[in-house]
């Protein structure tokens, strides 16, 4: 058992990052940043007001004009700088990550890279942006589209992926010649205060990357305020949609909500078992089940009981024995989750399922952890067999490490089942046959589709799709979807005499 | 027991330290002087495979893979390589050594390969590549 040695060693009072330099918060409130492995206080992060916001967008609103002029090559050429820079701290960001939310450390430098990815994508900002052109639309006329930066845009970050889910949008934004202004999470906001490090190492002019601490009244300040042009939010649905989408849309501003869900696992008669049954650990399991990607409903096509019962076999034994503890612990492979309240509410469910009739097979409320740590935000995999699509566990996102087994006799029977679902933002199938994935990716309403892979996770240079409940918008983020959200499109029409 | 893929790579470079640590035990040692160039050769290869193995692990590595689940589990001890002191040895004897510390070493890439098959898939190739150069050092070593 090796256990990294942590990088952060006191309790850190983190400080908001306006106009280039740190600053202490307006509020004189704070909360606590809490390492839930260890239960242990390990930050301080203020509680910003509307006035900390405002002093943000006054600093992002004057950065703009210059920074917006500054070419998209030079800008690019800040993205490779940080490029650089987080290649270097790669495993102290990713180490920080284990600590602030209870990750494991693979899957913390997992998310780091991808964070990365998305910075490496924008450096491509100068093909990326480019326009198109026509000439002789008319005799003589030339027409052509540029694209422009807006001004300032913000993102509300989430607490499951605190350091990469900004960098699906604050390259693009900045790299497009817009301004930025990131909240992050409260409950873990020690790697974006990394990040932020490293632009403020990279020596971007003051103003052109801004960071607020805080939770509600910054939200409601940001979606609200004049001089924001757009958001960016990742969440859960009754927020995305009925604050995020309608109050920023109705302050004018460009929305784009990802949202919550409820991901169809599909398992065809011909699939490779082991494989798999591989896929479904981390999928249903990686970052302990905290994941808008994460397989929550799991489908056996096929009227073979004989196979059902030996895949269930083979399933509850394997994911009987993942490991649980600190994700520091490199022989992890399950940390716990954020907090004792997320906690609680996924052993509601747990408890909810088997009122409601489903069969426990996997108890994750009796587990052992790896170590001595505290077990307040701990808990282990459960799943249920012989769940119904009415089930409030077959419908409601648990955010946790809670698998729901359900039975179909077809494919057919399976993508309705997906598309009655009023979420949209994954399915994923296993099967060894090419008509059958191309039958679900043609008619299943998800926005991420996956073909034997368990979290289908769109690389940088591909949007991050979503549908239906799960996301509130028209452009997605990453890659040519993130450059158009943080572009307006001119046409110009041109005639020399 | 090794049961993450983090795991296995930070073995793995432990493993490939104690080859380098024993080849530089040997340049040391008058009665290898011979064999200077090719024990500085194996050197810097296995160098260059601890940086290739991070590279790619850490390069691959995303949310997407399965790299906290292994197919299967990996024992250090299957992996254990035990060396008499070079200098109290024959020169047949450590020869036979570093045989051994190379086919450990190799063997733990081929069973990391294994494991971390379709999972992280750069990662395994990388295996692969690192076990056929051990068989040919193995080769080497032999017909010193």
């Amino acid at each position: 058992m090796v256990v990294l040695e942590e990088p952060l060693k006191e309790v850190l009072n983190l400080k908001n990052y306006i106009n280039g330099e740190w600053v202490e918060s307006n509020s004189d409130t704070s909360v606590d940043v809490v390492n839930p492995a260890l239960m242990k206080t390990i930050a301080k992060v203020p509680r910003s007001n509307a006035e900390d916001l405002d002093l943000a967008v006054q600093a992002a609103k004057k950065a703009f004009p210059r920074w917006r002029r500054t070419t998209p090559l030079a800008r690019s050429r800040y993205l490779f700088r940080l490029k650089n820079k987080l290649e270097e701290k790669f495993e102290e960001i990713s180490r920080i990550g284990v600590m602030e939310h209870g990750k494991t450390i693979d899957e913390s430098r997992g998310e780091t890279r991808r964070g990365i990815e998305n910075v490496e994508v924008a450096t491509g900002i100068p093909s990326l942006m480019m326009g198109y052109n026509l000439e002789d639309i008319a005799r003589g006329i030339d027409e052509y589209m540029i694209r422009t930066p807006i001004g300032v845009f913000a993102c509300i970050a989430p607490f499951n992926f605190p350091w990469m889910v900004p960098l699906w949008f604050l390259p693009y934004a900045i790299a497009t010649g817009n301004t930025y202004i990131v909240k992050p999470s409260s409950e873990d906001p020690l790697s974006q205060t990394q990040l932020f490090e490293c632009l403020d190492e990279i020596g971007l002019p003051p103003g052109v990357c801004n960071m607020v601490h805080g939770g509600r009244e910054v939200v409601s300040a940001i979606l609200k305020h004049p001089d924001i042009k757009g958001v960016s939010f990742v969440g859960s649905t009754p927020v995305g949609r009925d604050v995020i989408y309608k109050e920023g849309a109705a302050h004018g501003k460009r929305i784009q909500a990802q949202c919550g869900a409820k991901n169809y696992f599909i398992v065809a008669p011909d699939a490779v078992v082991d494989q798999t049954i591989m896929s479904t650990m981390t999928s249903f399991f990686g970052n302990t089940g905290q994941r808008c990607l994460s397989g929550a409903n799991l489908v056996m096509v096929g009227e073979d009981d004989e196979f059902y019962d030996r895949f269930m076999e083979q399933l509850t034994d394997t994911i009987k024995r993942i490991r649980i503890g600190y994700g520091l612990d490199e022989s992890v492979q399950m940390g716990p989750l954020r907090d004792p309240g997320k906690k609680k509410r996924v052993v509601g469910y747990i408890e909810k399922g088997m009122e409601e009739g489903a069969r426990l097979l996997l108890d994750g409320r009796k587990f052992e952890v790896v170590g001595d740590y505290p077990h307040d935000s701990f808990l282990g995999p459960s799943i249920f067999d012989k769940v119904t699509p009415e089930m409030t566990i077959a419908k409601e996102e648990i955010f946790g490490p809670v698998m729901s087994v359900m039975r179909v006799n077809t494919l057919e029977e399976a993508i309705k089942l997906v598309n009655d679902c009023p979420f949209g933002n994954a399915a994923m199938l296993y099967t060894s046959s090419g008509k059958l994935a191309r039958q679900f990716q043609y008619e299943t309403e998800a926005g991420n589709i996956g073909i034997n892979i368990g979290i289908a996770a769109p690389m940088a240079f591909f949007p991050f799709s979503g549908m239906r409940d799960s996301f509130y918008g028209d452009i997605h983020g990453q890659g040519r979807d993130a450059v158009q959200f943080f572009t307006e499109q001119k046409v110009v029409i041109e005639r020399w005499f | 027991m090794l049961y993450t893929a983090s795991s296995f790579i930070r073995f793995y470079n432990e493993l490939e330290d104690k080859v380098i640590g024993f080849y530089e035990k040997l340049l040391e040692d008058q009665r290898f002087s011979e064999y200077r160039d090719v024990f500085s050769s194996f050197i810097e290869e296995s160098n260059r495979h601890k940086d290739l193995i991070t590279r790619s692990y850490r390069e691959v590595i995303t949310d997407a893979m399965e790299a906290a689940f292994p197919l299967k589990s990996l024992d250090e001890e299957d992996y254990e390589v035990k060396t008499g002191s070079v200098n109290e040895q024959a020169v047949s004897d450590v020869l036979n050594d570093a045989v051994q510390v190379e086919g450990a070493c190799r063997q733990f890439c081929l069973d990391a390969c294994d494991s971390l098959s379709g999972l992280l898939a750069d990662v395994p190739e990388e295996f692969t590549l690192v076990a056929e150069k051990k068989s040919l050092r193995i080769e080497k070593l032999k017909s010193l």
